[in-house]
């Protein structure tokens, strides 16, 4: 572990970015962040800028519209950062794998723009807020054992 | 008012140009003369009271059919007044969003997802479809390849 | 000089990505611009790929908050369209999980209003609160979003009675938190001055725009289609339309905040009046030819689904239009002439649902424990805290 994974690890700034979800995970993301589940208690925090994001939260089948700001999003966050595709629409586009205008999944997306991003998924149609930060904790852990 | 009583007061006014009507308890729906569409849905607007809720569009292959669906909210009813549209090169139609300015938005997602023209809508903008689908494509139609679709 | 400012497609303020365009003179706003779209999926041309016993599964994804609105509305839309009866009971089911629904989004809304205007004790609040609700639809549907009740004819799953009564002191303590949220929010000096007078619809434009839902009603519009088109049990409870007159972002809050406490009263009175007995589906065979049309009052404002049928087994034309794509043009109407700083509580004030405007994996953790055991742990963690015997799991178990 070097010490921007540690940094990374210790506090993850979360940045939210909805690809054309179904507003589900966006608001079980939001419930982390209230007080019955308070990601805050490990240094987790929503932030409203990419630049200042550790950890972007992709929701979303990727449409067609939102792929190229998406991509601009990836280009402007401050690297290292992660990429946690939130629900099974982001994992692997789930219920949407055959509509016309869904061009994800977010793993094809970030592959395709650079191979090192590291992406975590954590599936769900929504995943509970348990499964999030469940899912965070894991990604962190093993970001311990990655050179960034 | 119900279907029926609503359907005299308009027949009262409009005769046999308002076509072949289908009606249920709480359900009508009309077809009428094309000439006399906009002078029915400003009656059915500013005289009765009628709140559009919005305007489907059908894909029948050859030819398109706009449904209007008006709600009268305290009567409890729905009126849908049908207008088919021929489909050739360029589908037309007048827009109503001059009259009703909550029809503008619903006019547009027309627009671009069958690629109907409605003269005269105030902003014939780009509202919903993306960037990278051509001005010609019009994804809801039954003929749009999905399967040869770019991806990107 | 007019300065135009961008704001999106991602930013802070909102979930949901959109773009608008605020062309300001100084302070103040004289013209504003929107691109959506971002959120199209193209739900509707995917439903005529679906039967129509699959479609409620696809249009619950429409919107995740009215997860409960859109298969209502679709199923009422099918049931019009094959004259299809609803067993009494499935009505009482339907009607329950629509009003837990509403008292869950409306909560939400209450929150993220707060934290649009930066009073953030507001938006903990009402997210503490709403996490109660939650937890009761999960001890009813399994579920906390994306309940999968619905069916044309009648519902998924059945409700049972412990389940319902262990409801009841939860409902209580929503009551009381509601309440005090309701004088909490009116009471406050700093929340009155900025919300009152701020982006006013009057009663005409609202009708124009046809607008729906608490925003309609706030201008004095007193369309409700619980009321005007009794769907489910309505006509059978006690309750009322709220309404106000006046128009401000400030009536919208109140009309939310009293219908909260509405649904609240309905729902115990479901409770008090669901028979016990009787079938939750009737099986339809199949729906004919013909045309259907469904309307269901969302949280938002009037879900409306039209759906046209062959004869075969899949809709041959689905429409959805939901209530945000009239609300929402209303910005041309209230924000003209406000401030650059009211401009953002105005835009969310119609409670903007821009998903709407457009299973499973199993996962193993560290410690090897199955993720999804955990979850249905939870689930009956939850049923013992409420005093219901035994939970499905215990009892499958047991089996």
């Amino acid at each position: 572990m070097n010490w921007k994974s540690w940094g990374i690890s210790k506090s993850p700034w979360l940045y939210h970015v909805n690809t054309g979800s179904c507003n589900n995970c966006d608001i079980e993301i939001v419930d982390c962040l209230t007080p019955k589940f308070d990601v805050e208690r490990f240094g987790g925090k929503l932030v409203g800028s990419p630049r200042h994001a550790d950890v972007l939260m992709v929701t979303g089948p990727m449409t067609r519209k939102s792929k190229p700001r998406f991509e601009r999003i990836l280009e402007a966050s401050a690297k290292p950062f992660i990429v946690a595709a939130v629900g099974t629409c982001a994992c692997s586009k789930g219920m949407f794998h055959d509509a016309y205008n869904c061009i994800g999944p977010v793993r094809k997306v970030t592959e395709a723009l650079d191979e090192e991003i590291m992406v975590l998924n954590i599936p769900g149609c929504p995943p509970r807020p348990e499964a999030i930060i469940d899912g965070l904790v894991t990604g962190l852990n093993q970001l311990k054992e990655v050179k960034l | 008012m119900n279907p029926s009583t609503f359907k005299e007061k308009l027949s009262g006014r409009f005769g046999w140009k308002l076509g072949k009507a289908k009606q249920n308890s709480d359900r009508l729906y009309l077809n009428p003369e094309p000439e006399i569409f906009e002078n029915l849905v400003e009656a059915i607007f500013e005289d009765h009271d009628g709140r559009l809720a919005t305007i489907s569009c059908v894909d029948e292959e050859n030819q398109f059919r706009l449904l209007y669906h008006f709600v009268f909210d305290g009567e409890g009813f729905i009126t849908t007044v049908k207008l088919p549209v021929e489909r050739d090169e360029n589908p037309s139609t007048e827009s109503i969003a001059n009259l009703i300015p909550g029809a503008e938005w619903i006019e547009r997602e027309i627009m671009e997802m069958f690629g109907i023209d409605f003269q005269n809508n105030p902003a014939k903008k780009r509202l919903l479809k993306a960037d990278s689908l051509g001005d010609k494509d019009f994804p809801y139609r039954k003929d749009f390849d999905v399967e040869n679709l770019e991806e990107n | 000089m007019a300065t135009t400012i961008p704001i999106g497609p991602y930013h802070p303020l909102q979930e949901e990505p959109e773009h608008y365009l605020l062309t300001v003179e100084e302070e103040e706003v004289i013209d504003v611009d929107v691109q959506i779209g971002y959120n199209h999926r193209g739900i509707e041309k995917l439903s005529e790929k679906k039967t129509f016993n699959q479609v409620p599964f696809l249009v619950e994804r429409v919107c995740g908050i009215c997860s409960h609105s859109h298969p209502y509305a679709y199923c009422l839309a099918v049931e019009d369209c094959g004259d299809i009866e609803v067993p009494e009971r499935a009505k009482y089911i339907r009607t329950l999980i629509g009003e837990l629904e509403r008292i869950h989004s409306h909560l939400l809304w209450a929150g993220l209003a707060g934290h649009f205007i930066g009073y953030d004790t507001v938006f903990m609040w009402a997210w503490k609160y709403r996490e109660d609700v939650l937890d009761l639809l999960e001890l009813l549907t399994g579920n906390r979003n994306a309940y999968a009740m619905m069916k044309p004819g009648g519902v998924q799953r059945e409700i049972k009675r412990e389940d319902l009564e262990g409801a009841r002191p939860k409902l209580e303590t929503l009551r009381e938190k509601s309440e005090m949220l309701y004088n909490a929010i009116l009471d406050d000096p700093v929340l009155k001055a900025r919300l009152e007078g701020v982006g006013v619809l009057p009663r005409e434009d609202a009708r124009a725009f046809g607008a729906l839902g608490p925003t309609s009603r706030a201008s004095g519009l007193p369309a409700d289609v619980r009321a005007d088109f009794p769907y489910g049990v309505y006509d059978e409870l006690d309750w009322k339309v709220i309404t106000r007159e006046d128009g401000d972002t400030l009536a919208r809050v109140e009309v939310r905040l009293l219908e909260t406490l509405e649904s609240i009263k309905m729902t115990e009175q479901i409770i008090d009046e669901i028979p016990d007995e009787g079938s939750i589906d009737s099986e339809p065979e199949n729906v004919p030819a013909g045309e259907g049309i469904g309307n269901y009052e969302a949280p938002r404002g009037e879900c409306f689904h039209y759906v046209q049928s062959d004869g075969s087994n899949r809709p041959v034309r689905h429409k959805i239009r939901a209530p945000t794509f009239m609300n929402f043009p209303t910005y041309k109407s209230t924000c003209k002439g406000e401030t650059v700083a009211d401009a953002t509580i105005i835009l969310a004030s119609v409670d903007p649902c821009y998903s709407c405007t457009e299973r499973a994996i199993s996962l193993k953790n560290n410690e090897d424990v199955d993720l999804l055991e955990l979850s249905q742990q939870k689930t009956a963690d939850l049923k013992q805290e409420y005093g219901v015997d035994k939970s499905p799991l215990e009892e499958v178990l047991d089996e």
